[in-house]
């Protein structure tokens, strides 16, 4: 890194003989102003609300515009301990007023189409934005149909509450009128899916809700996967914390749902086992936002191909691709994932329009999820890229036999983790 | 370490330029190693590194204290509940960066 390699000298000399050949100050101001030109950052979420913020801390003189159709974000982080009634939804919605004083320019509107090749994408409201470089940020979408009967009309009488708003205070208010001794199901969707802890969590976070105040009840959770995030780690606690109540039901012990009917709470999977719910969480199968895939920037299992480093799209010159809606090798599809990649995509756009190449790619993720509210566990690692792809390189889940006193500290960190990343978010 | 090949490029310039001031242009390289390493620790660290409760701060910490604890962090002799899988992803010469980086934040 100490070394002064001939690119470096090439693009110095090409500065300087500019200056000598055209015998004009503007050359060599405008050759080392530092990064300039016109970022659009669509989604204002983990990974776009990140970009927007780093994009103006590297390049001052960068003007940034982010696209949000909302004029506040809820997190899905905690948006558990919302539905368990730990939590109100006030304290995990976050406005964008911040923006404007770091010289972020916010239009809350929705895209409408993009002009890769002219560089300027069409907004719902009428107006039209130029880019030299766009990020887009969309989050996920869900795959309606991939369990029959599984649409958008049944997440009124099944819930997935994996977008957070309506949705959680929808879930919140069906597990609050819950009769005691009521069977609540939880359908994790097939992988991959956006936090891959998170069905687990909030299996934990309303055990916790039902065991003070309907002891008898039971949660079933009726899983396409093999596996799951944090295995080992959240059985020992629904063990300790909460005896049998949890019951997991993996794919081919019966857990691979196949059919839904709303009208009866029921439940089928192929081997003709019926599964009835006094409340049913169906999250369906996912797949990138709308955004990306009408766009045609999506590849035949309906996210995006990104160069890992940089997180331009591989089929759009231009366009990069955030957070949970990309391929990113070993990293999950987790907010402080596409925060991650929003710093390095951050990176890679203020060197590359300064005219210097990005700096190597780091990347890093922490996942708390709460067994209890003072029972935490995590996941963490720091991750490189290697032959163009995202491989991990230390980290791992919190261990079996962990302490309390572990388990009390990373309830507590999880709460510093939010608080934290919120702020390097919104301020 | 970074700032080196920063003042090399710069300073190269403004000598070939004939000596007019580009002193302003620190930036102009670009974002360095040493700042998007520091932004992921910011994640969970707070803005800087100055911390938000519970969340430790780690600005202002001596180099010397900083470099000691990450390493015993990595090896297992400091008890954490999360930083060794952190600290162990590291190479020594970016935790030394790290170190200084955050000797100077505040």
């Amino acid at each position: 890194m100490t070394t002064f390699d001939r690119r470096d000298f090439l693009r110095v000399v090409g500065a300087a003989g500019a200056v000598t050949g055209l015998g004009s100050l503007m050359w060599p101001l405008q050759a080392f102003a530092g990064a300039s030109g016109k970022v659009v950052v669509v989604g204002g979420g983990f990974g776009g609300a990140t970009c927007a913020r780093y994009l103006k801390r590297w390049g001052p003189d960068l003007e940034v515009t982010l696209v949000e159709r909302d004029s506040s974000f809820i997190t899905c982080p905690f948006s558990n301990e919302v539905i368990a009634g730990d939590l109100d939804i006030s304290k995990i919605t976050h406005g964008y007023d911040s923006f404007a004083g770091l010289g972020v320019k916010v239009v809350h509107d929705e895209v409408s189409g993009i002009d890769a090749g002219g560089k300027s994408l069409k907004l719902k409201g009428g107006s039209s934005l130029k880019y030299d470089k766009l990020v887009l940020s969309p989050g996920i979408a869900f795959r309606w149909g991939s369990i029959e009967n599984d649409q958008a009309a049944t997440q009124e009488a099944m819930p997935h509450a994996w977008k957070a708003g309506p949705q959680t205070l929808l879930l919140r208010k069906q597990l609050q009128a819950m009769k005691d001794g009521g069977t609540l199901i939880i359908v994790p969707p097939k992988k991959p899916f956006r936090c891959p802890p998170g069905p687990y969590e909030r299996a934990s976070l309303m055990a916790h809700y039902l065991k003070t105040n309907k002891p008898k009840s039971k949660i079933l959770i009726l899983d396409s996967n093999p596996s799951h995030s944090k295995q080992a780690a959240f059985h020992e606690g629904w063990a300790s914390e909460y005896g049998n109540m949890i019951e997991w039901v993996k794919d081919t012990d019966g857990g691979a749902i196949s059919s839904a009917d709303a009208g009866t709470m029921t439940l089928r999977n192929d081997f003709g086992d019926e599964y009835k719910g006094d409340v049913i969480n169906l999250i369906p199968y996912q797949k990138a936002g709308a955004l990306v895939e009408d766009n045609g920037l999506t590849n035949k299992d309906g996210w995006c191909n990104v160069d890992m480093g940089t997180f331009e799209s591989k089929v759009a010159k231009d366009v990069h691709i955030i957070g949970d809606a990309c391929v990113a090798g070993a990293m999950p599809k987790s907010g402080h994932s596409a925060a991650s990649q929003a710093k390095n995509c951050a990176a890679a756009i203020v060197s590359g329009l300064a005219g210097n190449a990005p700096p190597e790619p780091t990347y890093a993720n922490t996942c708390y999820s709460l067994i209890a509210p003072t029972y935490g566990i995590s996941v963490a690692a720091v991750y490189r890229l290697k032959e163009g792809v995202i491989v991990k390189v230390s980290g791992g889940v919190s261990k079996v036999g962990n302490k309390d006193r572990v388990h009390k500290n990373e309830a507590k960190y999880a709460r510093g983790w939010y608080k934290s990343i919120t702020m390097d978010m919104f301020g | 370490m970074i700032s080196f090949r920063k003042l090399a490029v710069t300073g190269l310039a403004a000598m070939l330029a004939g000596g007019l001031g580009f002193s302003h242009s620190a930036s102009a390289d670009g974002v360095s190693r040493v700042e998007l390493l520091a932004s992921m620790c910011n994640t969970c660290h707070g803005p800087n590194g100055t911390g938000v409760k519970p969340s430790p701060g780690i600005a202002g910490e001596d180099p010397a204290d900083f470099l000691d604890l990450m390493k015993a962090f990595a090896s297992g002799d400091e008890p954490t509940s999360i930083m060794d899988r952190h600290a162990q992803g590291y190479t020594d010469a970016e935790l030394k960066m790290l170190a200084e980086y955050y000797s100077k934040q505040k």
